[in-house]
């Protein structure tokens, strides 16, 4: 109900608010666009270097083929969502969406980007959900070293960083690594990019594991859209009840189609 | 009645401009603008009333927030409760007073979130890393509050300080080193 109630008038809210941010903002970009411009020019060309000698070693190998049929196995439905609050109290890092139940989303579907995992809905009223950020202290997500396959749980700090925790004494974890989830706690599906490692704690003779610090993929301060994957893990729909999942109301339809 | 729908519909605006406020400042940033209508409600309304707004608001902040349900509704009960009872043995008449009062309480708060946190979900919500924002946060709030303040006591109708028969003890410059109260002028 106040969801519902809130969720309307925050827009209507933050509507002048982020256009006088973003004039701003815009302003100050157009100072050093020209060398920005030139910057990014250079990397175009390098990426576009490297995506070649990838796509051809690919191609070379044979794997290209599998790699899409598998990556269309994955492929789960999205729905795009616009941020239209952050948590009210400063101690707590949450996001409220501007699409509910209406919209066939659920408490614990989880929320990314482009550029990677956001969050996890945690609330949802039927035009509005509430999504913990995986910076909330309360957010824990397994993930594992996309270069070595090294694996930990990472850790939302309530601070820009996340922690990498629970590493195994002795596996290979260093700076630049980028972290990505496993699939391994049912929660999100695997392969989406949580961050990148920016240090990794000195390990005592005695210590069994080993911590390093990650710099979240997504910018969660200029969230302004994100997509909710209409997708719940098996975890959550044991925590969630089934009764209540995408999978089964979209069953329960196509079997009730035929009869009317 | 009036009083306290009054109230509750600034505590209900303060939430919702905190949460856009929120996207565009850093969230320690911000003042946290409820928690400050709560204080300011302690500083001006009675008992019964007060302690409804500091629920009902607590308890919006919990839907709107990541919080476990009930913690912030408490949290600000006991903060409304806290105020009334500083004012009565402090004094909080005049901003100064208020402002440290404040910065402390938010400290207190912050750690009561913690506690709670983790004795029911075993999450603790402070850490080393979090004191200095703690304290930023602090200060924020302390430089807020006297403007929510005059707000508050405007709307619940109260008389402002200087109206108020309480001592405010004040340096007279014509006769240097001596006290005079405004009550006795």
């Amino acid at each position: 109900m106040i969801l519902e109630i809130v969720v309307p008038l925050q827009k209507v809210v933050a509507t002048p608010v982020h256009l006088l941010r973003d004039g701003w903002s815009h302003y100050l970009a157009l100072l050093h666009v020209r060398e920005e411009n030139d910057q990014l020019r250079g990397k175009i060309a390098a990426l576009r270097e490297t995506n070649l000698q990838l796509r051809e070693a690919l191609v070379a190998s044979g794997r290209l083929q599998r790699i899409v049929a598998m990556r269309e196995g994955f492929e789960t439905p999205m729905l795009p969502s616009e941020v239209v609050g952050q948590d009210v109290s400063p101690w707590f890092r949450s996001l409220l969406l501007d699409r509910g139940r209406a919209h066939a989303v659920r408490a614990g579907m989880p929320v990314i980007t482009d550029q990677g995992v956001v969050g996890l809905v945690t609330a949802t009223s039927e035009h509005a959900a509430k999504t913990m950020l995986l910076l909330d202290r309360q957010s824990a997500i397994d993930g594992i070293v996309q270069r070595s396959r090294a694996r930990g749980i990472v850790h939302g700090t309530g601070t820009d960083r996340l922690d990498f925790e629970f590493v195994i004494r002795g596996a290979d974890v260093r700076p630049g690594d980028v972290v990505i989830t496993s699939g391994l706690g049912g929660v999100y599906p695997k392969g989406l990019r949580i961050g990148e490692v920016i240090g990794v704690s000195e390990v005592g003779e005695v210590d069994l594991l080993q911590t390093a610090t990650l710099k979240a993929a997504v910018d969660v301060g200029r969230l302004e859209q994100v997509f909710v994957m209409l997708w719940r893990g098996p975890t959550m729909d044991l925590l969630y009840g089934s009764q209540d999942s995408p999978s089964a109301r979209s069953d329960a339809g196509e079997r009730e189609a035929p009869a009317s | 009645m009036k009083q306290v729908l009054r109230l509750l519909g600034f505590g209900a605006a303060a939430l919702i401009f905190q949460g856009v406020l929120a996207g565009v400042l850093p969230p320690r940033m911000c003042p946290d603008l409820t928690f400050l209508v709560v204080v300011a409600t302690g500083l001006c309304a009675p008992l019964t009333s007060g302690l409804l707004v500091a629920t009902a608001l607590g308890y919006a902040t919990d839907l709107l927030s990541n919080s476990l349900l009930g913690t912030h509704a408490l949290l600000f009960a006991i903060a409304y409760a806290a105020t009334r009872r500083g004012d009565r043995k402090l004094n909080l008449r005049g901003n100064l007073p208020r402002a440290i009062f404040v910065a402390f309480l938010t400290v207190a708060y912050a750690l009561g979130l913690s506690g709670l946190g983790w004795a029911f979900g075993r999450t603790a919500l402070l850490s080393l890393a979090l004191v200095p924002s703690l304290l930023l946060h602090a200060a924020m709030n302390a430089l807020a509050i006297p403007f929510v303040s005059s707000a508050v006591v405007h709307l619940a109708g109260a008389a402002p300080d200087e109206e108020i028969g309480r001592r405010l003890l004040r340096f007279d410059p014509r006769r240097p080193g001596a006290w005079r109260s405004d009550s006795l002028r």
